[in-house]
């Protein structure tokens, strides 16, 4: 299954591919304007260097996606979240030719790099009314990157994952099957920023299935009042999101099948996904298939997946997170890479067609995570600890420092790099703070260079204001402790167990 | 007022995990990074604990929490 060839069998169709708020595109028009702007990547840039796309759910935005692969390039999307520092910070690695800037923010661009808009952008998508047909030998094959994502790096850099059309297809082939809707359902819920890999699922599954896939901007993400009218319209049959985000929807009573009387599937992943939710939306949505899923941007979307069911439930252990998919083998390691005993618990290694070529330009980090297996595919070291039991794989936490706050992934020594930049900053420990079993929110703890002059709380907000503009939004640390100094263990390292004993 | 005053300042510090929120009454919450959308469902979670209240996430705007006397106000009128 690959979107180019099922959306060409549709670039005739009248039927609406993506809905924002009041505005709609069909499938007709979405190809016509990808062939519109394929055609201005192919006559403006000198290379094949990668689009990047700062923006948040804009329609436009798939239309940009789309052409990209029509040229045969890349795509690189960065959400709103994302500070305007962070993206140049980012182009100055994928050396891109254009940017489409729909954040409203100002970026510094590279010498050699144009800046369009979402007015100019509008204004290209109104010429060319003999329509262009781009060959398909210009569209990304094989091997080819089709996007980049861009994710948190214990440096303080983003770490660029390439995604190739061979990922992709192999990834959608095992999964479309999951996806399945009835033939009388169309609507598919689109909230996940695009710079999050789980929206892959609503983009190269649903849409190529010609379904109608329906966005969820920031702005209703931060009103449920907003939310609820868009989404009590929606005519939703399959919901794909974080199980945070629905665990919020969830809270208010009249969020259930009544206000989703279509909602056939819902796929959660990006994060642990709890009993407690699962149970709440087998009541709230009795028709409906909860579908568990993991993976690393690294292995596409995901690697593995599962149907929760009620024995599940029952079970006193967590709940699975699937099987691995069907072209990949996996190998459960011990911290010398020898396989575990059955049953066992270890670092999950998988060869698949849908693990990542590497990381952009980063041959170290790439060394470090990634490599080639006898059969000349690629592996990749999860970091994630895992175990199995009748045939399924149960998820316990990471090896390293990375963890995931509301879907996000983050690397914490991203943030207290990026902490240790700040003039007022002489060291930061970042550590996340458990609520039930996963983390509710992340605490800095820095020592200054110099005594403000501010309290605490005032000095802690300033450092916040400041980092944000470095970091995205969602790594932010919600509270500052100021410290006058470390606590060190037996080894000279500073303690973060006693940090957490003490202030967690 | 008093009560409500106090009210509001528990249930603040107990969403915010944080005894900052008493410091500055119209501090902006959200723009501080004290509160976002999972805690404010901690609000209502706090709320109806407390007082027996139970009320939705649609029946709450955004701005009824983003301060600290804002929220006061809210109590005021849903609860007082």
């Amino acid at each position: 299954m690959w979107i180019l060839d099922e959306l060409k069998k549709r670039s005739d169709s009248d039927v609406t591919a993506l809905i924002h708020r009041e505005r709609d595109i069909s499938f007709q028009e979405l190809w016509k304007q990808s062939e519109i702007m394929a055609e201005y990547f192919k006559q403006h840039c000198q290379t094949k260097a990668p689009i990047v796309i700062y923006g948040n759910k804009d329609i436009e935005i798939t239309v940009l996606m789309l052409a990209a692969l029509k040229s045969g390039r890349a795509y690189v999307p960065l959400d709103i979240t994302f500070p305007a520092n962070r993206v140049e910070t980012i182009m100055q690695d994928v050396e891109n030719e254009l940017l489409f800037n729909f954040s409203g923010e100002t970026v510094n661009l590279p010498e050699e790099c144009r800046e369009i808009g979402k007015r100019e952008l509008l204004s290209l998508l109104q010429g060319n009314p003999e329509g262009t047909i781009i060959p398909e030998q210009d569209y990304v094959q094989g091997e080819d990157n089709c996007y980049i994502l861009f994710t948190s790096g214990s440096t303080g850099k983003p770490k660029g994952v390439q995604i190739s059309k061979k990922n992709i297809v192999n990834f959608t082939s095992w999964f479309a099957k999951a996806c399945e809707l009835s033939a009388d359902k169309q609507v598919v819920l689109n909230q996940v920023s695009y710079s999050f890999d789980v929206s892959v699922i609503p983009l190269y599954i649903y849409l190529a299935m010609g379904k109608t896939l329906f966005s969820i901007d920031k702005e209703m993400l931060d009103n449920t009042r907003l939310l609820f009218r868009y989404l009590k319209e929606s005519h939703i049959a399959a919901w794909v999101s974080t199980p945070a985000f629905l665990e919020i929807c969830s809270f208010d009573d009249s969020f259930d099948e009544k206000m989703l009387p279509e909602l056939e599937n819902i796929i959660l992943a990006g994060e642990v996904l709890t009993k407690k939710l699962v149970s709440v939306l087998h009541k709230k949505f009795s028709g409906a298939k909860v579908i568990n899923g993991y993976g690393p941007t690294e292995g596409t979307v995901l690697l593995s997946a599962c149907e929760i069911t009620e024995e599940m439930l029952a079970n006193e252990k967590s709940l699975p997170i699937g099987m691995i998919l069907d072209d990949g083998y996996y190998e459960i390691q011990d911290d010398k890479n020898h396989p575990v005993a059955v049953g066992e618990s270890g670092e999950l290694v998988v060869v698949s067609d849908s693990i990542s070529k590497g990381y952009f330009k980063n041959p170290e980090q790439t060394a470090k995570a990634f490599f080639k297996a006898e059969d000349g595919r690629m592996g990749y070291r999860t970091g994630d600890l895992v175990f199995e039991e009748n045939g399924l794989l149960y998820y316990i936490t990471r090896k390293d420092t990375q963890i995931k706050l509301n879907g996000f992934r983050i690397e914490l020594n991203d943030i207290s790099s990026n902490l240790n930049l700040l003039d007022i900053v002489n060291n930061s420990v970042v550590l996340p703070v458990y609520k039930e079993g996963r983390v509710a929110y992340l605490t800095a703890f820095v020592v200054l260079n110099y005594k403000s002059e501010l309290s605490d709380l005032k000095t802690g907000i300033a450092i916040k204001k400041e980092l944000k503009e470095k970091i995205p939004s969602y790594m932010i640390p919600r509270k500052i402790v100021i410290l006058e100094k470390f606590p060190m263990n037996i080894n000279g390292k500073i303690d973060r167990k006693k940090l957490a004993e003490d202030y967690l | 007022m008093e009560n409500l005053k106090e009210l509001a300042l528990d249930i603040m510090e107990a969403a915010c995990e944080t005894d900052e929120v008493r410091e500055d009454l119209d501090l902006d919450l959200f723009e501080a990074g004290l509160i976002d959308s999972l805690a404010a469902v901690v609000v209502l979670v706090e709320l109806e604990e407390r007082t027996g209240i139970k009320l939705q996430p649609t029946d709450m705007e955004r701005e009824d929490i983003s301060t600290v006397n804002h929220f006061i106000d809210f109590l005021e009128k849903k609860v007082g």
